[in-house]
């Protein structure tokens, strides 16, 4: 063993060692630096997007030849899936579509970003009519031939990114209005909504990934489609069936009118519908066939004593029919009792309310309330579905007597229950021994009616 | 001396600690080859002193050993070949088998060597047994290739002290390593230490990074003349910058073969998103027994744990950020106006060949978006940078345990027994980390196939269903998760007669594999068998072999030898989606080997000669390859099964003494390696429990590839003194590459007619032209004076330059591309994507023994 030359170079050695060490081990947990935040560029548009569509002649496909820029603000992308391949920019003179040939185009356009459009080769044609801005012509196709999008790699030399953001305000015009001049303009019309056939229907069809157009109307004339591609992310959302406006790029096929929503919060229709002969009676009960004090027993109602055995009668006073209901003289701890209506179907209709009256009697603390359930099986333990409480006015503190009046419930909406519900009026009262307890206070209800359009 | 151990102790416990980044996943089933091992396993060869290879040299005693140590054909494919990706036989990795210390390295779960464990350890892996085909080793039954015994132990490593550096233009720069071995003290203790620091901060191809190290410690005790112990520690923590395979549109693009689209500059410096990391200690233990004079005893345990990870881009609802997405290139668009410009836009800006960084750092910070009801908590509404770009982390944390025992005893004279039984227990753990949020908040631990298929579906789009809406930060798990649990023991005994004129040898094997997938995570897609333990799946295999040796004089033999194998199939061909579910495959067997052997020995004093021929049928082998199709817009896996081979050729290696100083060696493989049947396939996706396809692929007489099915070299070698120089030419042909079973199945003909240009060019396999390379090495070894030194020191100076040419075209091997444009029928929009050989390269090595 011949370490000793070893000990003699032994500084130099483990300084060479644990050099190395350093180097290496410094070398590799260097952490990577981070680019500035991307600074929006400075350009002059020197066109406007109605001088850009203005040079464009129908069927044609032209090739812009000119150092043109135009600038605009992105009014629609992919991020829902409605708009494929192509993004809408909009300048205060009109708007136009970009075919891109990219997905997740919205990373990098979303909307609000402007945009500078470099327009030198870039071709103008249109798709049945749809003027729009693309990279060339496929004509392999020939009776068809169509713009191509711009590549990827060519994003960059044509459309440069600007600030994000920005707002366009909708144009508020009517079907009327809807013409080439606001093609791929946002766009919102109020007072209108879905015909009749085409409410409570799937935007889209997602499952065979089609689109689908739904008709529209005014109610003052007009229609135009909601245009929704089976890939939309809410290609299977429900069209409402109410009335109101919709915001959305306006898009022609040939001399079809078509509505591209961008997200269905572009359409709000929460109001009564116009068309038809005005709002109609889906439910109503005036107990006039009631069979004075008898256990109520009227067509499709259920009346069931849950605890007590008390149920709802039916009484007469001056000739007028309606249900009533008292623990007293029960001598029940525990008094409850349903008196629920006949299924009631509100799948065809929009905008349904529910109203009833009411009267209270010796009140000194029964409670009856209103209830709405979409999974009661209709049979005889209604306790055991799952019952919605609703906001009803209920006549109340009429200590001495029966109420002089009957107490009107209110419009209760039932806007936001699908298909088909049961109403059910529910009793809970109490006529223990001791007279500290009892709550036996006595109600009357008339006139329970559920309308909508 | 202690103040050296205290150093190298040192070094390494840097080392290890240094592992604390993450690495990369395992290659998926036929991925190919890192080319970087290749070129590794390269330099190890080449920087190996000549002169150090000849001092081993003897002769045995018995002389029907047929070991491929001092055998040209295997020394020329290790040295020379392997530039081509040449393997032997045209084997795959698991016909290999690798011992050390007596112990399995093969990977219990895809059967190949796991080289990364040692790499960077050539000094001391150096000591080593190799044989191939069916040879009748004393230690173990090994396998239908090569077999590879590498003995670690302290007391048999030479006894040397011994500094290198090495200076190259390959995968690293620098490269400085060193060795001391004590070799056996008078007390019974040997030592050997050594290590190496390997590094570039960019490799031959642009992009690639490596940070290397290595360690190795192992001691021996000698308990008393029959019993000794041995203990070794080794591992090579590495780091390294991916290199992609590349399409020849790209490489005309950019304008150099050195093309690698994995990287990009980020902040004006490159970066590499598809990185490797691992970091797997080994701790061996061995023990030898020498019964009496005729019986040794060896026993041995093992343990490997840690981890290895690839990096690679991930990305939610945005453009595909890699820049050689065929959609970006110029052969994309039809337009020729189109396809000039972007052609013209590529060449101006080759940014568009790379990663895009700071785009996708510019695309985190603007996507402001609300998570509803985040972290599964109704009501928790969190607005952030959701991230649409990230790079995620592949990991596959190994804890195997392995057993050894092995009896050797010489019956009588010419009646040898050997027995041994091993075993390896091995659990990995596979999920995939949050490396890289590039300026995002959070990233959402959803599927986003499955909400693009099933869009208003809250639970299938979940990755865990048990922690919905689970929003991710760096290091957080995600995607899939699950354990692979396996389990392989295995025993044989085998029989070696000696005869006078006749040798022969039986052995036997009979084997037991395990393997189970346990789920950590459910899966919204398949709530039903994502999540625990699979059933577990069990094999019994059997192998026998036997050869006979007719030995016509001392120098000439005659041998011929046969065996029959049955191997349980892969974990990864079998499961068909491990990341998701624990589905397999419909019909699971053994595949079956059966190969023959003939060869021809000549030892003359100038000539040695190596003459061998054979044939090896595999039958129903199995194979599970996954790839995204456009089509299905999925992950979609091919279960391949019913796979049949025939592999069968000539080999050739002499080594011929022209006079004192000249030398001449030719090495041979001329080969055929055919697929001999229909597959089975069976398509699945990801996101859909449903077979999609099933059917038969036309593979019948395709070729297998990812090797050249013909190699020749020729070298001739100088050598005098203490210096020698080589020169080798090399010749290769019948290169194909792996094929597209999309390609060859009854749709993908559909409408074409039989015959015709196009039908030819859809079903005809992509080859390789025939290439050759030439390589030079040249050595020496100088006595000098170091230090104050009385005694002069060994200077060794290795220098190895392989394409002396230049010739920059070599292709190394490629693959077609799993997708197919079943519209157009177009193969020219997925075309085959390559790996380009170095051009000129070059390593340096200096050393100095002490």
């Amino acid at each position: 063993m011949s370490n000793k030359h070893l000990i003699n170079g032994k500084n130099q050695l483990r300084l060479w060692i644990l050099g190395w060490i350093l180097v290496f081990a410094c070398a590799c947990n260097k952490k990577f630096d981070e680019p500035p935040v991307y600074t929006t560029p400075d350009i002059q548009a020197n066109l406007t997007i109605r001088e850009l569509r203005a040079m464009h002649f129908p069927g044609n496909f032209e090739k812009i030849l000119g150092e043109f820029t135009v600038q605009g603000i992105v009014i629609a992308d992919d991020s829902k899936d409605n708009f494929y391949k192509s993004i809408v920019v909009q300048d205060a003179t009109g708007g136009i579509t970009i075919r891109m040939d990219g997905t997740g185009l919205y990373n990098d356009f979303p909307a609000g970003r402007k945009v500078f459009i470099k327009l030198k080769d870039l071709w103008l044609g249109d798709y049945a009519n749809m003027i729009q801005l693309g990279a060339g012509v496929d004509r392999s196709d020939s009776a068809y031939p169509e713009l191509t999008g711009i590549p990827v790699p060519l994003f960059s030399r044509f459309l440069v990114k600007g600030s994000l953001q920005n707002t366009i305000v909708p144009r508020q015009i009517g079907f009327d209005q809807l013409a080439d001049s606001v093609q791929s303009c946002l766009v919102t019309l109020t007072g209108i909504e879905f015909a009749p056939g085409d409410t409570g229907k799937a935007y889209g069809d997602a499952i065979n990934k089609l689109s689908v157009n739904h008709t529209v109307k005014a109610c003052t004339g007009g229609s135009a489609y909601i245009r929704t591609s089976g890939f939309a992310d809410f290609a299977a959302v429900k069209t409402p069936r109410g009335n109101g406006t919709v915001t959305a790029v306006y898009s022609v096929f040939g001399t079809e009118k078509q509505l591209l929503i961008r997200d269905t919060s572009d359409v709000q229709m929460n109001d009564l519908r116009c068309t038809g002969p005005g709002s109609k009676l889906l439910f109503s009960e005036d107990f006039e066939g009631a069979i004075p004090n008898n256990s109520l027993a009227l067509s499709g109602w259920k009346n069931i004593a849950e605890s007590g055995g008390k149920t709802w009668l039916g009484k007469t006073t001056t000739g007028n029919g309606y249900g009533e209901i008292s623990a007293f003289a029960t001598g029940q701890p525990a008094v409850v009792s349903w008196l629920i209506t006949p299924p009631v179907n509100l799948g065809n209709s929009a905008n349904e309310v529910l109203s009833f009256q009411t009267k209270d009697g010796f009140d000194n603390g029964g409670i009856l309330q209103v209830y709405l359930s979409t999974n009661y099986d209709g049979g005889n333990t209604p306790w055991k579905a799952k019952w919605t409480l609703l906001k009803a006015t209920i006549s109340k503190g009429s200590i001495s007597a029966i109420a002089a009046n009957w107490v009107n419930s209110g419009n209760i909406s039932l806007a936001g229950f699908p298909g088909t519900v049961y109403l059910a009026f529910r009793y809970d009262g109490a006529d223990p021994v001791s007279v500290f307890d009892k709550r036996t206070t006595s109600f009357q209800l008339d006139n329970v009616r559920i309308q909508g359009n | 001396m202690l103040q050296l151990l205290g150093i190298l102790v040192l070094f390494c416990f840097a080392t290890v600690v240094k592992g604390q980044q993450t690495a990369v996943k395992k290659p998926a089933k036929n991925a190919y080859m890192d080319s970087s091992l290749m070129r590794e396993k390269e330099s190890t060869t080449d920087d190996l002193p000549v002169v150090g290879l000849n001092e081993n040299e003897r002769v045995s005693p018995l002389p029907s050993i047929l070991t491929a140590n001092r055998d040209m054909f295997t020394n020329m494919a290790g040295f020379h070949f392997s530039t081509m990706r040449f393997r032997i036989r045209g084997y795959d990795g698991e016909n290999s088998s690798r011992q050390i210390n007596g112990l399995p390295m093969n990977s219990p779960e895809d059967g190949t060597t796991q080289w990364g464990l040692w790499s960077g350890l050539n000094a001391v892996m150096n000591n080593t047994e190799t044989s191939l085909g069916l040879y009748n080793s004393a230690s173990v039954f090994g396998s239908i290739g090569q077999t590879t015994q590498i003995d670690l132990r302290a007391s048999r490593q030479r006894q040397q002290t011994q500094f290198a550096y090495t200076f190259s233009n390959r995968s690293f720069a620098h490269r400085l390593s060193f060795i001391h071995s004590s070799g056996m003290h008078k007390k019974g203790w040997a030592f050997s230490v050594s290590g190496s620091l390997r590094y570039a901060s960019e490799g031959y191809t642009p992009g690639t990074f490596y940070n290397g190290k290595s360690y190795c410690i192992s001691a021996d005790k000698k308990i008393d003349d029959r019993n000794l112990l041995s203990i070794a520690v080794f591992g090579a923590p590495l780091y390294t910058g991916k290199q992609s395979a590349v399409l020849m549109e790209s490489v005309q693009l950019a304008q150099t073969n050195r093309y690698n689209a994995y990287w990009g500059y980020q902040a004006g410096k490159k970066r590499n998103a598809n990185t490797h990391y691992a970091n797997q200690p080994v701790l061996l233990i061995r023990h030898d027994r020498q019964i009496d004079n005729h019986t040794g005893w060896t026993t041995a345990i093992g343990i490997v744990t840690g981890q290895r990870s690839d990096t690679g881009l991930d990305w939610y609802k945005a453009a595909d950020p890699r820049p050689d997405y065929y959609r970006y290139l110029p052969g994309y668009q039809q337009d020729p106006l189109l396809k000039m410009a972007v052609t013209e836009a590529i060449k101006t800006n080759s940014g568009l060949l790379q990663v895009n960084w700071d785009h996708l750092i510019d695309v985190n910070r603007n996507s402001q978006e609300t998570i509803r009801d985040a972290d599964g908590r109704t009501g928790n509404n969190i607005r952030g940078l959701r991230a649409h770009y990230i790079v995620e982390e592949r990991i596959s944390a190994l804890s195997e345990y392995m057993f050894n025992s092995n009896y050797h005893s010489l019956l009588t004279d010419a009646l040898a027994l050997s027995a041994g039984f091993s075993m390896q227990a091995a659990q990995s753990h596979n999920y995939k980390k949050l490396n890289d949020l590039l300026g995002g908040d959070f990233y959402v631990d959803w599927n986003q196939f499955a909400e693009r298929d099933f869009p208003n579906d809250p639970v299938v789009i979940q990755n865990d269903t048990h922690r919905p809406n689970r929003l991710l930060h760096k290091d957080d798990s995600f995607g899939y998760d699950y354990l692979l649990h396996t389990l392989v023991a295995k025993t044989w005994a085998q029989l070696s007669f000696t005869g006078k004129k006749i040798d022969h040898f039986e052995a036997v094997e009979i084997g037991y594999t395990n393997y189970q997938r346990e789920g950590l995570v459910t899966n919204g897609l398949f709530t039903d068998n994502s999540f625990g333990r699979s059933v577990l799946d069990e094999f019994t295999c059997f192998a026998f072999k036997t050869g006979i040796t007719y030995k016509i004089n001392g120098r000439k033999y005659l041998y011929l030898q046969a065996g029959y194998f049955t191997r349980a199939p892969l974990f990864d061909n079998v499961f068909i989606s491990p990341r998701t579910r624990d589905t397999q495959q419909e019909n699971i067997r053994n595949e079956k080997i059966l190969t023959t052997e003939l060869g021809y020995t000549w030892n003359a004093p100038l000539v040695k000669l190596r003459l061998r021929s054979y044939v090896t049928l595999f039958s129903d082998g199995m194979n599970v390859t996954s790839f995204y199709d456009d089509g299905f817009g999925n992950f979609v896996n091919y279960a391949l099964s019913g796979i049949n081979k025939m592999h069968f050729g000539l080999e050739s290696g002499a080594d011929i003494q022209l006079s004192e100083h000249f030398s001449l060696n030719l090495a041979i493989a001329a080969a055929r390696y055919y697929y001999t049947n229909r597959q089975q396939v069976t398509v699945t996706a990801d996101n859909d429990a449903s077979v999609i396809e099933r059917g038969l692929i036309y593979t019948k007489n395709f070729r297998v590839g990812g090797t050249p099915q013909e190699a020749y070299g020729l070298g001739i070698q100088y050598q005098a003194g203490g210096f020698y120089v080589g020169l080798t030419g090399s010749y290769f042909r019948q290169q194909w590459l792996d094929f597209n079973p999309l390609r060859r199945t009854y749709t993908a003909l559909q409408g074409l007619t039989p015959g015709t240009d196009q039908w030819k060019q859809v079903v005809a396999q992509s080859e390789l032209p025939a290439q050759y390379t030439v390589d030079l090495s040249a050595g020496s070894a100088i006595r000098l004076k170091l230090f104050h030194a009385k005694n002069k020191k060994m200077f060794l100076f290795n220098a190895g330059i392989s394409n002396l040419l230049n010739n920059r075209t070599l292709i190394s091997g490629g693959y077609e591309q799993l997708r197919f444009d079943t519209d157009t029928k177009n193969t020219d929009k997925f075309p085959p994507k390559f790996f380009y050989a170095m051009g000129l390269n070059f390593s340096v090595t200096l050393s100095l023994r002490l």
